[in-house]
């Protein structure tokens, strides 16, 4: 699927737009306004684009983790105190989302994506803009942290 | 169940969380607006407005007693050459109100310091704009008179609905010396005589101009103070590498060799940017050809026409073609940044201009290789200790000839790939070899490496005093001078 300018974002936004969403919200520790700020951003700067995008997908999730990785580093550096919208402030999966929160943002992001998004390795290093040695690797700490910390077996490979 | 469905279960509880409602119609909503420049942008504003509803009717007035054909003789449009320089803030607020009237490049810019009553008594319509004061009475105060000649629209100013903004050639405020605030202002189209007014320029003082590294065909000017490198970006995950150039205000924005993931998009990828950070970043749309069918856009480009990003950063987005290659120019402003700064940072934007590199002053115009292999030669250069190598050669052979001319490692499979050969002249010191414990390393005058055009990886590499000898090596267009010194090391390899 190719998509330029306005074309198709729509489509894009339905299809894949709430799990680039929450992708985000997991890599930024359960931090809604941080997912809302970087999806919209990217959403906006793709659309920006005059040149066709022949992975839009893929595209989108680099430019959310991006502008969520940059906003997340702004607020460290202006000494914002992390994760103040609490995940229970959501009322949803406050369990899974304070183990994940014990992951590095790589590895939770790489965790969801390739287990929930059920995207491949290869995918998943490309929506995160890494490569696949590197999420196998995120995917296997992850794996081992959570399940400590949910007192599980890690899952099998 | 196994342990991944069980995981993948409890991954199912997060589909609850659900994004904001109407992201997307934000997303949408970038509409080109105005630049937002910074806290005090709202003030200036008030101020400006201000200064239109308190002296919108005399301004015109005002304008009317500055007679191109007044009698005090000395014109302001004389002099070519830049006189004493008003301070730093005056240049400011001229950079501001250019900017602010739709003109951030003047084609011309004048100032006089004098007082409210010798200024208001010249430009008296009634006067002809003679009306020189004898004497200055106790209730004058010293105000800063600047002149700025362009093609100006006066976006603030007060219209009934449905009428244009004012137009004009030329614009003129005074200041107040004291708070540095706007206290009158007007726009016309007369040229302005006035005596004692003298040129000077908007750019600070010292000023570098930048030719990217990357083979673009365009230049900027940028203060002598911000730094500029060149950047190769994978923006589309399958499409080809975007080029471009960021330029800033803060050595912590240059792009990082070392980028950990997730290192998409123009934007800096280094944990320790100063919150007062603010970076220009020109990207190639595509791989950077220039397109016979592209319209040009109109220069100076102008970041009034930017569309602002939501979100929390003050990030600009410009879609600009000049030399007819595609851009995307992003301005960006940390929370902190300061009006003078985003002020540089678009006004570096309007000095962007194209430039032709067959006719460029020290660019060969010999056949030159993907601006990638350049890329990769002053990554090699500066990872050995000289970022600013004295010449550079390049070649396309085949493996089996270039590893006994070099010297390089002969490929055990015995094909014969075609890779890239750079030879890079200067003084190099490899401190990435590896080397016995406590011994030196490697120096030498000559550096060669081969590079994998499929990959672009560097295969081998040497550093000694030998001198290469292979048919058809060819010069490599190198410009060392053209980065900032110390930058060189700093560009990305995504």
């Amino acid at each position: 699927m190719s998509v330029t300018n306005n074309d198709g974002f729509d489509e894009v936004w339905r299809d894949h737009g709430p799990a680039i969403w929450r992708a985000i919200y997991v890599y930024a520790g359960g931090r809604r306004d941080i997912a809302d700020d970087a999806v919209s951003e990217a959403f906006a700067r793709a659309m920006e684009r005059s040149t066709p995008i022949s992975n839009p997908v893929a595209y989108l999730y680099r430019l959310a983790f991006q502008a969520a990785t940059m906003e997340k580093r702004r607020m460290k550096h202006l000494h914002e105190p992390p994760d103040r919208a609490a995940p229970q402030a959501d009322g949803y999966g406050p369990d899974i989302l304070d183990a994940l929160r014990h992951l590095s943002p790589g590895q939770r992001a790489a965790i969801y994506l390739h287990y929930r998004v059920d995207l491949p390795v290869t995918e998943v290093a490309a929506a995160m803009g890494t490569s696949a040695a590197v999420v196998k690797v995120h995917l296997m700490r992850g794996r081992r942290r959570l399940a400590s910390v949910l007192t599980e077996d890690p899952p099998d490979e | 169940m196994s342990d991944r469905d069980r995981l993948r279960e409890r991954l199912r509880a997060l589909d609850s969380v659900q994004p904001a409602p109407g992201l997307m119609d934000r997303a949408r909503s970038s509409e080109p607006q105005r630049q937002p420049s910074g806290p005090s942008g709202s003030r200036r504003f008030v101020v400006m407005v201000t200064a239109f509803a308190v002296f919108g009717a005399s301004a015109i007035l005002v304008w009317q007693a500055f007679d191109p054909m007044g009698t005090r003789g000395e014109t302001g449009a004389a002099p070519n050459a830049m006189g004493k320089q008003p301070p730093d803030w005056v240049i400011q607020k001229a950079i501001q109100e250019a900017n602010g009237n739709q003109d951030p490049n003047p084609t011309s810019a004048y100032w006089i310091l004098s007082d409210s009553y010798t200024i208001n008594q010249a430009t008296d319509p009634a006067s002809g704009g003679s009306n020189v004061p004898q004497t200055i009475p106790p209730q004058a105060v010293p105000q800063y008179l600047i002149v700025l000649y362009g093609s100006f629209t006066a976006v603030h100013a007060h219209v009934p609905a449905g009428a244009p903004f004012p137009t004009g050639t030329v614009i003129m405020f005074t200041l107040d010396p004291d708070t540095h605030g706007v206290s009158d202002f007007g726009i016309d189209s007369r040229r302005i005589h006035l005596e004692g007014l003298q040129p000077f320029s908007l750019l600070p003082e010292g000023t570098n101009t930048y030719v990217n590294q990357v083979g673009l065909p365009i230049s900027m000017t940028y203060p002598s103070g911000w730094f500029a490198g060149s950047i190769v970006h994978p923006a589309d995950p399958v499409g080809p590498d975007q080029l471009g150039v960021v330029v800033s205000n803060s050595s912590a924005t240059m792009p990082s060799p070392d980028a950990s993931s997730p290192t998409p998009g123009p934007l800096p990828e280094n944990p320790d940017l100063p919150p007062d950070a603010v970076l220009v970043t020109i990207l190639t749309n595509g791989d950077g050809q220039p397109d016979p069918a592209a319209v040009n856009s109109s220069l100076p480009l102008s970041m009034s026409d930017a569309k602002v990003a939501p979100g929390p950063f003050n990030i600009r987005i410009l879609s600009a073609t000049v030399a007819g290659v595609r851009f995307t120019i992003t301005v960006q402003g940390l929370r902190q940044a300061s009006d003078a700064d985003l002020s540089a940072a678009d006004r570096i934007v309007a000095s962007i201009v194209p430039i032709d590199t067959g006719s460029t002053p020290g660019v060969s115009t010999d056949a030159q290789p993907p601006v990638w292999v350049a890329v990769e030669a002053l990554r090699m250069a500066a990872s050995n200790q000289d970022p600013n190598p004295t010449s550079a050669e390049w070649a396309m052979k085949g493996t089996a000839t270039i590893a006994p001319a070099v010297g390089l490692t002969p490929d055990q499979g015995g094909t014969n790939d075609v890779e890239y050969l750079v030879v890079l002249h200067g003084s190099f010191t490899a401190t990435g070899a590896k080397v016995p414990f406590g011994q030196p390393a490697p120096t030498g005058t000559e550096l060669a490496f081969t590079l994998d055009p499929k990959t672009h990886g560097v295969l081998d590499w040497t550093v000694g005093d030998r001198s290469v000898e292979i048919p058809g090596l060819q010069p490599l267009n190198l410009h060392p001078g053209l980065l900032t010194p110390g930058t060189a090391q700093d560009l990305p390899r995504n």
